[in-house]
């Protein structure tokens, strides 16, 4: 904000009507003046505003002040609450979701966790790199889907459980009481929450287990779990194509085929292939970047930009 | 070794000048005025025997349980004032439900034992609360294996190869240290708990008893189960 000799004034802007609460932003100026796009740098997740906002217009609806010095650009119209003046219709605003695919299998030996790394907001793509599968305990992970801020709180609160647990048990805690734990938030909660988690890991008592806890809180045991909006993708695949006792590597490479497939036909999931395997050994993190994935049907090979190819080497010269 | 507080025994939230509190050695006193109770871990499971006095020949056979189950995996048996054993039984019992219903896997036994040790203890704190005037058994089969505990009214609790309680706790406790525990069965640990504590029993100076016996064992299939023991008294008899 611009320092300022003048005693400053609030001003308030009532944004965001198209939502059931009003959002207030407020906004200081100086007597007279208005308000300058640094002064808004603050509004949460906003970028800051290109153009002005008069201090009259401001107290009336958002609407109204649309034509007192409005440009329509897509940063007038995120102050605004609806960047529907912009792009038409299309939301880009909202909570951080996951739509999502993660996948849950046990091998011969131990599991392995895999999830896409798509964040969006609305149509948005908030984060193409993100990272799903989330550390509990030293020997059991999560795949997060639903609600970003949902599966985190649950995760932070899960692990502070299993810290103390852990504490005072003198041993790591097991799969299955993890599970217990995430599904107990759930459940509980269920009015609240949309988080569907699948809970990976090995322990020394019952090898490798995979949890799925869905939407509402139930929890099951399962030799493979799939969650999130690219899991409808794949229940057909998975029929077809599960069986038990693979190796590590058959294992990881699945995971990997899987999570790829939804990737292609889910609109929500996108970016790379992170996957985690857990076993007596420990744990091990990978990653396939979205251009090696495998393809599918109607795929095309992955292309370098236009850019690349006339910056790379010489052109051939035009010769007569 | 007893010995008067004279003026520092009057709670329990009194140190005397040696640094003892009176009130905790009273409740163990309490408990050595008791009938004997006995617990002993075999190599392949836990047993468990009550010296049962009977106070009087109109008390139907049976009633008036001293060994308790505390989960389908332990059991847990009091010496000294039997209502306040009843009360850390009942304490136990919740202690394990809640765990379960919190981390959906049965409460170990070692855990066990430091729950019921911390509410023990926890009555030696406040002066509005007396000591518990009994000491328990808790024998059970988790996960690790069989295991055996004893807390005592001061609220400590040690883990224990062979554990006796009572009037006849220092004759029962010679005994067990003669018994080869790794090489014992279940089966033969009922036989020698039950005659250790007929041994005990001094015919002059107690009433009749009753025997109350249970095991957790690999028999047993790791469940907490009362052991019924008419043919003893055949055995003893003859």
């Amino acid at each position: 904000m611009e320092g300022c000799s003048v005693p400053i004034r609030k001003t308030r802007v009532y944004t965001d009507h198209l939502r059931e609460n009003l959002r207030t932003i407020v906004i200081f100026t100086r007597p007279g003046q208005v308000a300058t796009s640094a002064s808004c740098s603050f509004l949460r997740g906003r970028p800051p505003l290109a153009s002005r906002v008069s201090p009259v217009a401001s107290r009336q609806s958002p609407l109204a002040a649309a034509p007192l010095g409005f440009s329509a650009t897509d940063m007038d119209a995120a102050l605004m609450g609806s960047s529907s003046v912009a792009m038409g219709d299309i939301p880009t605003t909202g909570e951080h979701r996951m739509g999502t695919t993660i996948v849950g299998v046990c091998y011969d030996g131990g599991v392995v966790l895999a999830a896409d790394s798509r964040t969006s907001t609305g149509m948005y793509v908030a984060n193409r790199a993100s990272d799903k599968i989330t550390q509990l305990t030293d020997n059991v992970y999560v795949c997060r889907s639903g609600s970003a801020a949902d599966t985190q709180v649950i995760s932070d609160y899960v692990r502070y459980f299993l810290h103390q647990h852990t504490i005072q048990l003198a041993q790591p805690a097991t799969v299955k009481v993890t599970a217990n734990l995430i599904r107990l938030l759930a459940y509980q909660n269920k009015n609240m929450l949309q988080a569907g988690m699948i809970v990976g890991g090995w322990d020394k008592y019952e090898g490798g287990q995979i949890f799925s806890v869905p939407l509402g809180g139930t929890i099951l045991r399962q030799p493979f779990a799939i969650g999130g909006s690219g899991s409808s993708y794949l229940y057909g695949l998975l029929d077809h194509e599960w069986k038990e006792g693979m190796s590590q590597e058959e294992a990881e490479k699945f995971v990997v085929k899987v999570v790829s497939l939804a990737i292609a036909r889910d609109g929500a999931s996108g970016g790379v292939v992170r996957t985690v395997t857990i076993n007596a050994d420990g744990v091990s993190r990978k990653f396939y970047p979205g251009d090696k994935l495998p393809l599918w049907h109607e795929e095309i090979e992955p292309q370098n930009s236009l850019l690349d190819i006339l910056a790379a080497g010489n052109p051939e010269p035009m010769v007569q | 070794m007893s010995s008067i507080g004279t003026g520092y025994d009057l709670s329990v939230t009194t140190f005397s000048p040696d640094g003892r509190v009176f009130q905790v050695e009273y409740a163990t006193k309490a408990v050595d005025n008791s009938g004997t109770v006995v617990g002993i871990k075999c190599k392949d499971g836990i047993v468990l025997g009550v010296q049962k006095l009977v106070t009087s020949k109109m008390m139907l056979e049976g009633s008036n349980r001293r060994i308790h189950s505390v989960h389908s995996h332990s059991g847990l048996a009091a010496a000294g004032l039997a209502a306040d054993g009843r009360q850390i039984v009942s304490r136990a019992k919740s202690e394990a439900a809640s765990y379960e219903k919190v981390y959906g896997e049965p409460i170990s036994v070692k855990e066990l034992a430091d729950r019921v040790a911390s509410y023990v203890h926890l009555c030696t704190l406040y002066w509005w609360l007396r000591p518990f005037g009994c000491g328990v058994i808790l024998g059970g089969y988790d996960r690790d294996g069989p295991q055996l505990y004893m807390i005592e009214p001061s609220g400590v609790s040690y883990k224990y190869y062979g554990a006796a309680l009572g009037k006849g706790r220092q004759a029962a406790k010679t005994e067990i240290e003669k018994l080869k525990l790794p090489n014992l069965t279940c089966r033969e640990g009922i036989v020698e708990v039950a005659k250790i504590i007929y041994g005990v029993h001094d015919e002059a100076k107690d009433k009749a008893f009753e025997l109350e016996l249970s095991w957790i064992c690999d028999e047993s299939n790791r469940q907490h189960q009362k052991v019924l023991c008419y043919s003893f008294v055949h055995i003893f008899v003859s």
